[in-house]
């Protein structure tokens, strides 16, 4: 599973408002380039360049016709030193199922948070279903990702244009790590039971 | 063209009669370019699972929802709403009054993120007869704490323009006991 091409640092853009979740119109830290759309769970209506991109499975046999499922996992979110929940990021499948896919994180920017520091992690799992009725998700592997990332702002903050965002982390982690029963746990924040990965409800 | 929605509406009607896949949608105004069809997700992430569901409480509640495109041509992917996956949710409880969304605690404001379509490209449209589904954690962003029957149902502009018309998603029922 590629995770390439993806960006090595963040960017600052100028996002619709959200209903509910409630979220703020205006400038966002987001790991995208020239993202457009609302600040919502899938809002993001596109981007010139996206964050991670998570690739299409390759060099596996799948003579049952079973399914390939990404699941991701929030391993740790840190906003200028306050800590949010790990666990499931939105929920089972990751956008829908679909392969290859990406993900954007964005965060608010105001005058309040000025500089705005972000270290974020992800474990982003492949998983595979048989067709037989009953059967359970299957972890084939993960890849740990992540940036570490700070904007700031000196005058005019309700403007994206006034952000700068620098990154020193921001990318894959190490490389794509097969699943197996003895896997070492927890992983970040997450629980691994046998290799398969375990949340107590989803991430926010 | 309308002969064409036509038959589209008389086959989904008949699917839905013999209970197979969710309603076709309503559509307030013009004939609808797409569909919106949603359903409980209790078991396999990856079908449609249509029909009313019982949740328990602690389980939490999520709507697996798919968007066709029912034109001959390309339509935009993204919905237009300032809601996740560009829908909007009207969820009631069983007297029918709006369920309101989660408190959530101070501090935590993180935006949404998720996939984006990359501009300039075919990712940002949906081909004819092309679907697109999304996953919402509802219970995340409702509160659906209470145990009760509770209905939901996703809408969409067809475009940007609010007067535009509205393609409604069917409308599913869960049970939520404690």
């Amino acid at each position: 599973m590629s995770f390439s091409p993806y960006l090595s640092t963040l960017y600052p853009a100028s996002l619709g408002a959200c209903a509910n979740p409630s979220l703020p119109a205006g400038p966002y830290m987001i790991y995208a380039q020239g993202a457009v759309g609302t600040a919502c769970p899938g809002g993001l209506t596109g981007a010139t360049a996206v964050g991670i991109t998570f690739g299409a499975p390759t060099g596996y046999q799948n003579a049952t016709g079973g399914t390939f499922l990404p699941v991701q996992l929030i391993s740790s979110d840190v906003v200028n030193g306050s800590s949010h929940t790990a666990g499931l990021d939105t929920n089972i499948p990751y956008a829908g199922g679909k392969l290859p896919s990406n993900d954007n994180p964005s965060v608010p920017l105001s005058a309040a948070s000025n500089p705005l520091t972000r270290t974020f992690n992800a474990n982003m799992f492949l998983m595979w279903q048989s067709n037989q009725a009953g059967s359970i998700l299957v972890p084939l592997g993960y890849q740990t990702w992540g940036f570490n990332a700070t904007a700031t702002c000196g005058s005019n903050c309700g403007t994206a244009g006034s952000w700068t965002v620098s990154a020193s982390q921001a990318g894959p982690i190490g490389s794509f790590t097969a699943s197996s029963p003895s896997q070492p746990s927890p992983l970040g924040n997450n629980v691994l039971v046998d290799g398969i990965p375990t949340w107590n409800g989803v991430a926010h | 063209m309308r002969a064409f929605y036509a038959s589209l509406l008389i086959s989904a009607a008949s699917l839905a009669a013999l209970n197979q896949v969710p309603a076709l949608a309503q559509t307030e105004g013009s004939t609808p370019p797409f569909t919106l069809a949603i359903s409980v997700n209790l078991h396999n992430p990856s079908q449609d699972e249509p029909g009313d569901k019982t949740v328990d409480v602690r389980s939490g509640v999520s709507v697996r929802i798919r968007k066709t495109n029912i034109t001959d041509q390309e339509i935009p992917k993204p919905g237009p709403e300032n809601g996740p996956f560009g829908c909007l949710f009207d969820i009631r409880d069983g007297g029918g009054n709006p369920t309101p969304p989660r408190k959530r605690s101070s501090g935590s404001l993180v935006g949404g993120g998720g996939p984006a379509p990359i501009l300039g490209t075919k990712d940002t449209v949906l081909q004819p007869g092309e679907s697109i589904s999304y996953f919402a954690p509802v219970s995340e962003w409702y509160d659906l704490s209470k145990p009760g029957i509770y209905t939901i149902q996703v809408s969409q502009h067809v475009s940007s323009d609010p007067n535009s018309a509205v393609v409604k998603s069917n409308k599913v029922t869960v049970t939520v006991t404690p």
